[in-house]
């Protein structure tokens, strides 16, 4: 992989890492708070954020926004299997070695990550779920992957990857 | 403007934190990427810092050109754990040179806080953090390169250890080059598993399992005292070597963060001492400036064997390693008691002059590197370590191993008739480095 470049501009609104942050840091203040149906909602984003953060990161080529591409770059009409929520996310990162260009440093820094698959039972559409309906019992198991995923951020940002 | 290269980049930072404007110098600190590209780091939250200040250190990181990783000025901010990353083991004060000023006069030396990311090599500056541990005196043979006699003496060294009724445990670190230790442990009576099996094994949560059958008893020691018991790097018969091999050095997740390849091997190292309670243990390290080496000499060993040969190009490896310590001092000041130097193959003709010259090299590689300095004309005050370099005791005076051609294709099973070796020749080859590492056994009973 190339050195990023400096300060690139015009600035794209789409920043991954930042936003995996707040979401973390939005989502301890209701899980201290026990408001757990949307600190759960909140968790999952910061595993969506920061693993879309790794994979730029290792090659995958953003947008003009900053984010994951609508198609991938060989097809216009193929979706692009990155730009996926939870947790079709993962498994499409650990289905398809050729996704991300620099798929040894990804490993290395997914390592980083062994509970990334406890997000199997975390949806997007919960938002719309009845609290009673959700897996909220699962909310340990989220917290402590997304606690991986800002550490695997931490990492990343002292090598200089991010 | 002058291009920036890496040696150039950590002086140009350092020289920028020297400026007398520069607010809460001691809070700003330098991140040093897997590129060699660096970034300020503020340890305190961005806006308690004042803001020409940080105006400052971005102008500053910027212009460090292609050595900037970006424009941004780390903080607290920048990570999700701040005190994990701020409070890492990993960050050394870092020692600078400054370069010299146009006139060819030196700039001096600046001292910065320096978290050196590194892709390998990092087990050079791990000092083990639980030094208190008890456990038994560990000796690592090493040497810049193979070739120098390093195995045959290590061999040598177990069988003399435990006809002194020592327990000797021999662990192979020299997983590169397997069968080394073939001189104790001829290959059809090895272990069932070796070193790299444990690597494997354990990555799969199965270390413990096989730990009692990664050990062998050497034949030498049947008419021996004490025992020798061998943990080779390679299993009996092993069907794939290779392609163990090629997976052993991965870093296994673990509960909390990854276990690297470091802490993995002194996890087995401890756990073969508790197993088999010996009374000393050898270790034969890994070649070169390798990772294992690393990880043997800086991580393991309470005494380290530098194994050389004459000649300046032995010098030119042994240099770089110590001034990496050196501009490290709080590393350096670990490991510096815990080496010897080894003068291999020593030959018989010219010996006084070639052991002279040998020694006055060794000598000044110490104390340009290592030993503290000495204020001028002053003898070493108490507080600072610059043995005399008459000191028989001393890191740099060399342990004379001879050259004999008798050593060179050995087989300690044979008769002195057949080929083996009396112990008078034994005495004559290895007698002053068995004399030097039994000093420092006693010294641990003192």
């Amino acid at each position: 992989m190339s050195a990023a470049p400096l300060a690139p501009a015009p600035v794209p609104p789409i920043a991954y890492e930042p936003a995996a942050r707040r979401h973390m840091t939005d989502a301890e203040v209701l899980f201290a708070a026990k408001r757990l149906a949307n600190a759960g909602q909140l968790y999952g984003f910061v595993a969506e954020c920061g693993v879309k953060a790794l994979v730029i990161a290792c090659g995958v080529k953003p947008d003009a926004q900053g984010g994951i591409p609508r198609s991938r770059p060989e097809s216009h009409k193929d979706k692009h299997p990155l730009r996926v929520h939870l947790p079709t996310l993962m498994s499409n990162i650990s289905a398809d070695s050729q996704l991300i260009p620099d798929g040894i440093q990804a490993t290395r820094y997914l390592a980083l990550v062994p509970s990334r698959n406890n997000f199997h039972d975390w949806l997007i559409d919960h938002r719309y779920w009845r609290e009673d309906s959700l897996p909220i019992t699962s909310i340990h198991q989220w917290r402590a992957a997304a606690r991986e995923i800002n550490a695997m951020l931490d990492q990343a940002k002292q090598d200089g990857v991010l | 403007m002058a291009t920036i290269y890496f040696n150039d980049a950590l002086r140009l930072a350092a020289t920028s934190l020297l400026d007398a404007g520069l607010p809460h110098k001691s809070k700003v600190r330098l991140i040093r990427d897997v590129y060699g590209r660096l970034r300020f780091a503020l340890d305190c939250p961005l806006a308690d810092y004042p803001l020409a200040g940080l105006t400052q250190l971005q102008q500053a990181q910027a212009a460090l050109g292609p050595y900037a990783t970006s424009a941004e000025v780390l903080s607290h901010d920048s990570f999700s754990d701040p005190k994990a990353v701020f409070g890492s083991t990993d960050w050394h004060r870092t020692l600078v040179a400054l370069g010299a000023d146009e006139d060819g006069a030196p700039l001096g030396i600046a001292e910065v806080q320096l978290l050196d990311r590194q892709i390998t090599g990092q087990d050079w500056l791990r000092p083990p953090l639980e030094c208190g541990a008890a456990h038994p005196h560990r000796f690592v043979f090493f040497g810049l390169k193979g070739g120098v006699g390093r195995s045959t003496a290590l061999c040598m060294t177990a069988w003399e250890l435990a006809k002194r009724g020592l327990r000797v445990l021999l662990i192979d670190f020299d997983l590169e080059s397997p069968g080394l230790l073939g001189l104790l442990l001829p290959t059809h009576k090895g272990a069932e598993f070796g070193v790299v099996d444990w690597l494997l094994e354990d990555a799969v949560g199965q270390g413990e399992a096989i730990l009692p059958r990664m050990v062998a008893a050497s034949p030498l020691s049947e008419t021996t005292v004490g025992a020798i018991r061998v943990a080779a790097a390679m299993g009996r018969g092993d069907p794939d070597y290779l392609a163990k091999l090629s997976r052993a050095y991965a870093d296994v997740p673990g509960v909390g963060g990854p276990l690297r390849m470091g802490t993995r091997m002194r996890t087995m190292v401890e756990r073969l001492e508790a197993q088999e309670k010996p009374d000393v243990v050898l270790i034969d390290s890994r070649a070169g400036l390798h990772d294992l080496a690393a990880v043997s000499i800086t991580g393991l060993a309470d005494t380290a064997l530098l194994f050389a040969t004459g000649g300046a190009q032995s010098w030119i490896g042994y240099r770089q390693l110590f001034s990496y310590w050196q501009h490290r001092p709080d590393v350096a000041q670990h490991v510096r008691e815990r080496l010897l130097i080894v003068r291999a193959l020593t030959p018989k003709s010219d010996r006084e002059a070639i052991v002279r010259t040998f020694q006055r090299n060794a000598y000044e590689l110490f104390s340009e590197t290592l030993y503290d300095e000495l204020p001028v004309g002053q003898a070493a005050a108490d507080v600072l370590f610059h043995p005399g370099e008459k000191d028989e005791s001393a890191p740099h005076f060399p342990i004379l191993v001879d050259w004999d051609a008798r050593f060179q294709e050995f087989d300690p099973m044979l008769r002195p008739e057949g080929g083996g070796a009396t112990q008078a020749q034994i005495d004559g080859a290895f007698g002053q480095l068995i004399e030097r590492l039994l000093s420092r056994l006693e010294g641990d009973d003192a």
